[in-house]
Formats: structure tokens, C-alpha cells, sequence
């Protein structure tokens, strides 16, 4: 699974389960955490999806602002332990 | 030996004069008996558990090394480890609760020579070990090794100006700064200098005034005060304990600077919140990252994977209960700190419940009225719940039916909203900068010596004027 394939997985889940907003024209490099967007609840949710999804555990203390404020960050850490 | 004080002062000046004649290494080395002696000038005892707490911890560590055990031992050493550092919680600040129960009973049996049951409560132990069980579990996930030295280990456990009353430090990001380059150039001077002058007018002449005006019957008999001294007093503990804490940390967190280590920051500006998830991500923040990582992620992705609905209430409801309601348990002992975590969980269910029926809507897009309403609304409720925190549940209860029943009217304390208004005005400044602690430091040269100048001259009128009680947080 390449990075592209992350985040076209990643972009649905954060804008219909965690925004709630299938409208919303989320940026990759828009805040999600800082902004106000998504909070712990969404982060644990976000966990459990990578566990799903891409067969990856993210340790609870990696679930942070600074692994994991943006789309593009969330793609990376993802891609960290897919490589 | 307290922080904010003369003697503490210049107990740091001989350290920092030691310091920066060492190398790196006995630099540790030197730090790490100046936390011992200064643990040992609160209490000689104190030392002593500190030691046996980081000597465990470090012990056991090396069995949860990938290397040495198998999976199902590690698990074995891990609780070993963490139920080590809870046993030794509870004996020391729980069991206080308990020697006053048997001693009652001892007594109505006519056994009145009980003096050897009392059980003294080692200053800063709830939160070091929870650096130490926050060390063990990050060890056992891999997410550091484990550390081989047990200098810098036990610095990490001990490092005085942490201590007390934290930040709460993790292994993973504490112990390589005690190997880094440390750096305390003119900047880092100027930047710690600010901090210190900043928390010790937040302890001194804020929430020590603040302290000085709260009378006892507030807390022995809230049902003789009237509606309005009530509410200013409830108003006036709430801004003393942020005062007083957000003081101790920045004071820490400069004296840290001077050493050239960095401390994590505590506060910011948290009655400025607009909802409760922010608030608990600017009210000891360090604390709330510690029971986000350890209780409430473990706990929700449990919950989530048996269920993944997002209604499923059990998933709404438990991890913020738990999380909150063992938060209360460890500010101490007692149903009132439980009634306190138990309203702050409720909030937060409230919030998810609120937010399950629309879309997520960033804060600061909102209208300018609304976020000014919302703080309005959670800084509200953060005080209703600080009530039950600061009186017992008996004194909380007096202090309801006060509420309803009294009826007369007269002005408020006009020194109390002064004092609260200093609190707010620096917030002010901090929060329009981002949050900015030393935003101070960009204004001109002239501001600041005025500003300096002030606070000097204030710190000295009350600390004429009013005795400094000790830290709050201090006592959990």
C-alpha cells in the first residue's frame, strides 16, 4: 500500500466518522487537533481504524498532536510502520 | 524546604554555581544529590522511599527488555511493577485515610496510645510514581529501552524542581535531555527569568492574597455566609488554586531553564476554554496527558473494538467517567474528590453526547459571541465542580442550600475581583499571543522595567503583609 492508498482511505474516514461532515473540504495540512476539529474520542476511534484497516497498531502515546495534528501527519505515521 | 522562598533561592544559586564548573556527566551526578538533600530538608524519611521507588522500578525494567523475557513473563514484571508503585500509593496516601478510622475505633475501645500509627504522606509521591508506571509500560511497549543508567534514571525520578508537585515527566522525552547539549545562552536566561518573576506574582500576589481572603467559615461553615460572599469566595479559591499551581510551574519550569533542561508546560490559560476537552487540555496538562495515554486510550479502544458504534453508550460513557472519577481519587481521599472527577466525567459525556448530533465545528470558526458564551458556560460549571474539590461533601451540601434559601444582596468583595482581575489581565496577554508565556519579553524595554518594577514592589507589600501558605498541589 503506497501513500496515496493511505490517505484515500484515511480522507473518507476523518471527514464522514471523525468531522462528521461529508461536505467538509478538509485540507491536508489543516489542523485537525489543535483546530479543534477532532479529540481524544476521535483519536482512540482513529486507533482502532488503523488497526482495521491497515493491520498497524499505534501505541496510545503516539495517539498525539504531534504525530497526528494533520491528514498529512496521520498519512506518515501510518506509512512509518506500513514501510 | 518551599519553592518560593529565600532559602530555596539560594539553595539554587550554590547548585548553579556548582554546575557550571562540572562536565556533563558529574553535572547529572551533581543535580542528583541536590534533589536527594532537597527532598531530605522536607522530610528525612522522604528520601528513602524515593530511592526504593526508582530502585525497583529501574530493576524491573531490565525484565521487560524484549531480550531477556518471553511475552507472558514481561506481562508478569510489568504488574509486578506497576502493582509495586500502587501498593506503595496506597500505603502512603490512602492509608492515612484508614489510620484514622482504626484509630477512632482503638479509641472507643479505651486504646488511646495509637501514636505509632500515623502514616506520614512523602511530599510529590503521587507524582512520581506515576512517572515511574508511565516508565515501566512505555519500556514494556517498546517505546524506549530501558535505561541502563541509574543516574539519569534516578535524576528522572528525583529531579528537584520537579519534584514536588511535577510536571509530570516522561522517560521517553526527559531522559535524553540528560544527555543533550544544554544550551543557556542570553535568550534562555532572559526566558527562564520570566517565567520565575511571572510565577511567583501568580503565587505571591495572586494566589496568596487570594488565599488571605477566603475566611475559614467558607470552609467550616459556607451555611452562614451569605449567597453573594459565597459565590465571590467560590470565584476566589477557583482563581488561588490555578494562581497557585501555574505559579509553582512556572517558577519550576525557569529555575529547570537556568539548568538548561527543559520542563513540559502545565497550564495554558485554561479559563479560557471553550469546551471541556480543551480545558483538560490546559489545566495540568501533563497530568491529563499522563490518564489520557494510560486510562483513557487503553480503556476506549478496548471498548471500540467489542463495539465500534459510536452510540454505544458504554463507549461514551465509561472511559471519561473512569478516567475523571480515578482523577479525583488521586487528588486525595475522601467522596468529595470523587463527586468532583465524577462532574467532570459527566461533562465530558455530555460534550461527546452534544457533539454525536452535528458535525465537528473548529472552535475559533464559530462566532465571536458563541465562543465568548462558551467560556462563559464551562468556566461556570469548572467552578460548581471546584466546590465539592475545596469543602467536604457535607460543607459542599451546606453551601447548595445556602444558594436556594438566602436572599440578601450587598456588594462584593472589591479586593477579591481586583486580585482576579490581575489573574485575567495575564492571561489576557498570553492567550492573545497564542499562548505565549514570555509574550513580556517582545514588549519594549521600558514596559518591561515598569512591569518589573511593579511586581517587585508588589511582591513585597504582600509578602509584608500576608504569611505564604504552602502549595496546594503540593499536598495531593
Amino acid at each position: 500500500m503506497n501513500e496515496n492508498d493511505v490517505r484515500e482511505k484515511l480522507r473518507p474516514f476523518v471527514i464522514n466518522e471523525l468531522i462528521r461532515n461529508p461536505k467538509y473540504n478538509l485540507k491536508d495540512d489543516e489542523p485537525l487537533i489543535t483546530g479543534g476539529l477532532i479529540d481524544s474520542f476521535s483519536l482512540a476511534y482513529f486507533g482502532v481504524f488503523c488497526e482495521d484497516t491497515f493491520n498497524i497498531y499505534i501505541p496510545d502515546t503516539d495517539l498525539t498532536v504531534a504525530n497526528l495534528d494533520t491528514l498529512n501527519q496521520m498519512v506518515d505515521r501510518v506509512m512509518r510502520d506500513l514501510k | 524546604m518551599n519553592i518560593v522562598t529565600l532559602s530555596f533561592a539560594a539553595f539554587v544559586l550554590v547548585v548553579l554555581a556548582l554546575y557550571y564548573l562540572l562536565p556533563r556527566r558529574p553535572q547529572n551526578i551533581l543535580l542528583l544529590g541536590a534533589s536527594y538533600i532537597f527532598y531530605a530538608t522536607w522530610s528525612i524519611e522522604f528520601p528513602f522511599i524515593l530511592f526504593a521507588v526508582t530502585l525497583v522500578s529501574f530493576v524491573l525494567a531490565q525484565r521487560l527488555q524484549p531480550t531477556e523475557t518471553n511475552a507472558t513473563e514481561r506481562r508478569r514484571w510489568l504488574w509486578l511493577g506497576i502493582g509495586f508503585n500502587l501498593f506503595v500509593l496506597v500505603l502512603f496516601k490512602y492509608a492515612g485515610f484508614f489510620v484514622d478510622d482504626i484509630t477512632a475505633r482503638l479509641s472507643s475501645w479505651g486504646l488511646t496510645h495509637t501514636e505509632g500509627l500515623e502514616i506520614l504522606l512523602p511530599i510529590g509521591l503521587s507524582f512520581y510514581i506515576l512517572q515511574a508506571i508511565s516508565y515501566l509500560i512505555d519500556v514494556s511497549r517498546k517505546q524506549l529501552p530501558a535505561s541502563t543508567d541509574m543516574i539519569d534514571f534516578a535524576l528522572y525520578m528525583a529531579y528537584f524542581p520537579k519534584l514536588t508537585s511535577g510536571p509530570i515527566e516522561r522517560a521517553r522525552a526527559f531522559l535524553p535531555k540528560l544527555n543533550a547539549q544544554r544550551i543557556v545562552d542570553n535568550d534562555q536566561l532572559a526566558r527562564s527569568f520570566t517565567l520565575i518573576v511571572v510565577g511567583v506574582v501568580r503565587k505571591l500576589v495572586i494566589a496568596d492574597s487570594l488565599a488571605a481572603m477566603i475566611p475559614a467559615a467558607y470552609y467550616n461553615a459556607p451555611g452562614t455566609l451569605s449567597v453573594v460572599n459565597l459565590l465571590t469566595y467560590a470565584l476566589a479559591y477557583a482563581f488561588w488554586l490555578y494562581n497557585d499551581f501555574a505559579g509553582y510551574t512556572s517558577v519550576v519550569r525557569g529555575v529547570s531553564g537556568l539548568f538548561g533542561i527543559e520542563l513540559s508546560p502545565n497550564f495554558q490559560q485554561p479559563y479560557f476554554a471553550r469546551n471541556f476537552t480543551e480545558f483538560w487540555n490546559r489545566w495540568h496538562i501533563t497530568l491529563s496527558q499522563w490518564l489520557r495515554d494510560y486510562i483513557y486510550f487503553p480503556l476506549s479502544r478496548a471498548l471500540i473494538r467489542r463495539n465500534p458504534s459510536r452510540w454505544n453508550v458504554w463507549n461514551i460513557l465509561l472511559p471519561p467517567l473512569v478516567t475523571m472519577l480515578l482523577s479525583g481519587l488521586w487528588h486525595g481521599t475522601g467522596w468529595h474528590m470523587v463527586v468532583w472527577g465524577g462532574l467532570h466525567g459527566l461533562y465530558l459525556v455530555g460534550e461527546r453526547l452534544f457533539g454525536l448530533w452535528r458535525p465537528a465545528v473548529a472552535p475559533q470558526k464559530q462566532p465571536r459571541w458563541r465562543q465568548v458564551f462558551a467560556i462563559g458556560v464551562v468556566f461556570t460549571l469548572v467552578v460548581i465542580a471546584w466546590v465539592p474539590f475545596s469543602l467536604t461533601l457535607p460543607h459542599a451540601t451546606e453551601f447548595a442550600r445556602r444558594l436556594t434559601l438566602d436572599r440578601t444582596l450587598h456588594r462584593p468583595s472589591v479586593r477579591v475581583l481586583v486580585v482576579i482581575f490581575i489573574s485575567l489581565w495575564i492571561d489576557w496577554v498570553q492567550y492573545r499571543r497564542g499562548g505565549n508565556e514570555i509574550v513580556f519579553l517582545r514588549w519594549p524595554r521600558l514596559v518591561q522595567a515598569t512591569l518589573l518594577a511593579l511586581a517587585l514592589l508588589a511582591i513585597f507589600l504582600v509578602t509584608q503583609a500576608t504569611i505564604s501558605p504552602p502549595f496546594i498541589y503540593q499536598g495531593f
